[in-house]
C-alpha cells in the first residue's frame, strides 16, 4: 500500500477523478473570515512571529513545529471536551473507489488531525501537515494532504461534510478545502508578514466550521437512530 | 556506537565512575526555589493541567509532548536571541574517559536541549526527554538522560557547570542534576496536581535563571 507521503496531487486527481476549482465558494468564504483576535492572543502571536523571523532559517522541522506551528494552532485551541480534539501523528484509513470503480485501500499518517473521538480519531474534520522549506522534490505536500483528506471523506461517507486542511512549508501556510469531487488551494500566507493575522482568523473560522459540522453530524446520527 | 537510549543507569555509573547521592546541595537549592507565578502564567498552567487530567489516558506520546510538555516549557520560554535557545531532536557527541582510562565516544539524540547557539547546540545546559506512561521497560529513561548529561559535561569541558535535566513518564516529572562525578534525582512531581505543577514551573524557571547567569 502506498503511504500518503508518496502521492502526488495530479496522481490523486487522475486516480479518483477530483478537480481543482479555483473559485470554489467554500474557499472564498473561508478566506474572508474576519474573526476577532483578542489582545491576549495578539501578544502571543507577536511573540511567535518574532521568534519565527529570527529562527526560521536555523530551525529543523521539529523546532518549527514545536516552537511555532503548534503554538499558533493552540491560540485557536482545537479542543472541545466531549466533542472533538486535535490528534497528532494520527493514522487513518478507508476504502475508496477509483475512476474505474476499483476499490483502493488507503491508510496513512498525518501530522495533526482534528476529529471526533477521545482516544482515536473517528470523524475527521481538519488536517495539518508541516514541512521544512528545503523540501526534497520527490514529496508533494499538496498531494499528501489531498490523499489524506480524500481518505477522511470516504471514512465520513455517511456525512457529506467538506474537509478542511492546511500545510505549511517553512514560513508559508496554504489552506485546502475538499468538497465532494472538487478542491481548492489558497494563495500562500507568509507568517513572518501581516498575513499572520489572517492565518489566525482563518484557523478560527475553521474551528467554527468544525463546530457547525459537528452539530450537523450529531443531527444526522440522531435521525439514523 | 551505542545510542543514548540503550544506556542504563547502573551501566553509566560503572562505566564512568559516577555516583548517585541521595542529597546534593545543588538539588536542595533547586527544589527550594519558589517564585510566585504571574496571573497569566497561572491561568495558562491551569488550562494545561486540566487538559492533561482529561486526556492523559488517551494521548499518544506525541500528543503529550505537543499539547502538554512543550506548552509548559513555553511558559518559561527558553529562548534568548543571540545567547541560547531550546533545540528539538538535537544530536551531539563528546569523547569521555571511562574508569579504565579508555576514551569512549558518545553520540546520540535528545528530545530537547537548551544550549547556546543559533543553529546547532554549542554549550548545553538543560536536557529534556519525554516518554509514554505505558512504556515497555526495555529502556531506562534515567540512564538515557544521564548519559546525555555526561556527554554534555565532557563537551563543556573546563566550564565546571552543573548539568540539569528532566524526564517525564506520562504525568510524572523527574529532575536530575549532575555535578562533577555526582548526580541526584528529585522525587516524582505529578503534573496533574496544581501544587506540583507550580513547582515544576518554578524548577524550570530556576534553570533558566542559571543559564542567564552563565551565558
Amino acid at each position: 500500500m502506498k503511504s500518503f507521503e508518496n502521492w502526488k496531487y495530479e496522481e490523486v486527481e487522475l486516480t479518483f477523478g477530483i478537480k481543482q476549482n479555483e473559485n470554489l465558494p467554500l474557499m472564498i468564504e473561508w478566506l474572508q473570515s474576519e474573526e476577532k483576535i483578542t489582545e491576549e492572543e495578539e501578544k502571543i502571536i507577536l511573540r511567535l512571529q518574532k521568534r519565527l523571523k529570527r529562527f526560521a532559517n536555523a530551525w529543523n522541522e521539529e523546532d518549527l513545529k514545536v516552537f511555532f506551528v503548534i503554538p499558533l494552532i493552540d491560540v485557536v485551541d482545537f479542543y472541545e471536551e466531549g466533542k472533538f480534539r486535535a490528534f497528532t501523528e494520527a493514522t487513518i484509513g478507508a476504502e475508496l473507489k477509483d475512476i474505474h470503480n476499483q476499490e483502493i485501500n488507503l491508510r496513512g499518517r498525518v501530522e495533526l488531525l482534528v476529529a471526533t473521538g477521545e482516544q482515536d480519531p473517528r470523524t475527521p474534520f481538519f488536517f495539518l501537515n508541516e514541512y521544512k522549506p528545503q523540501l526534497k522534490s520527490q514529496k508533494d505536500p499538496q498531494g499528501q494532504l489531498l490523499i489524506a483528506m480524500l481518505t477522511a471523506q470516504a471514512k465520513n461517507e455517511a456525512y457529506h461534510i467538506p474537509i478542511y486542511g492546511l500545510y505549511t512549508i517553512g514560513r508559508n501556510w496554504y489552506f485546502v478545502v475538499l468538497e465532494r469531487k472538487e478542491y481548492a488551494v489558497s494563495r500562500q500566507f507568509d507568517a513572518t508578514e501581516d498575513d499572520i493575522w489572517q492565518i489566525v482568523a482563518i484557523l478560527k473560522k475553521a474551528k467554527l466550521y468544525i463546530e457547525e459540522n459537528y452539530a450537523k453530524l450529531i443531527n444526522i446520527s440522531k435521525k439514523q437512530i | 556506537m551505542k545510542p543514548f537510549e540503550k544506556w542504563k543507569t547502573e551501566e553509566v555509573e560503572l562505566t564512568f565512575g559516577i555516583d548517585f547521592l541521595q542529597e546534593m546541595d545543588g538539588m536542595q537549592a533547586w527544589l527550594a526555589h519558589q517564585n510566585p507565578l504571574k496571573p497569566e502564567e497561572e491561568a495558562r498552567m491551569e488550562v494545561l493541567r486540566k487538559k492533561m487530567q482529561l486526556f492523559s489516558n488517551f494521548w499518544n506520546e506525541e500528543d503529550v509532548k505537543v499539547f502538554f510538555v512543550m506548552p509548559i516549557i513555553e511558559i518559561v520560554d527558553f529562548y534568548h536571541f543571540g545567547k541560547y535557545r531550546a533545540f528539538m531532536e538535537a544530536t551531539f557527541q563528546a569523547t569521555l574517559t571511562d574508569v579504565q582510562n579508555n576514551p569512549c565516544t558518545l553520540r546520540g539524540r535528545v528530545e530537547m536541549v537548551v544550549a547556546t547557539g543559533k543553529q546547532d547546540p554549542q554549550i548545553p545546559f538543560f536536557f529534556l526527554n519525554e516518554y509514554k506512561a505505558q512504556r515497555k521497560v526495555i529502556t531506562d529513561p534515567q540512564g538515557q538522560l544521564l548519559i546525555a548529561m555526561l556527554a554534555a559535561q565532557a563537551k563543556n569541558n573546563g566550564l565546571n557547570l552543573p548539568i540539569y535535566g528532566m524526564y517525564n513518564i506520562g504525568q510524572l516529572w523527574f529532575f536530575l542534576i549532575l555535578v562533577g562525578k555526582e548526580y541526584t534525582v528529585s522525587k516524582a512531581f505529578d503534573a496533574t496536581d496544581a501544587i506540583d505543577l507550580k513547582q515544576i514551573i518554578n524548577l524550570l524557571q530556576y534553570v533558566k535563571a542559571h543559564i542567564e547567569r552563565n551565558v
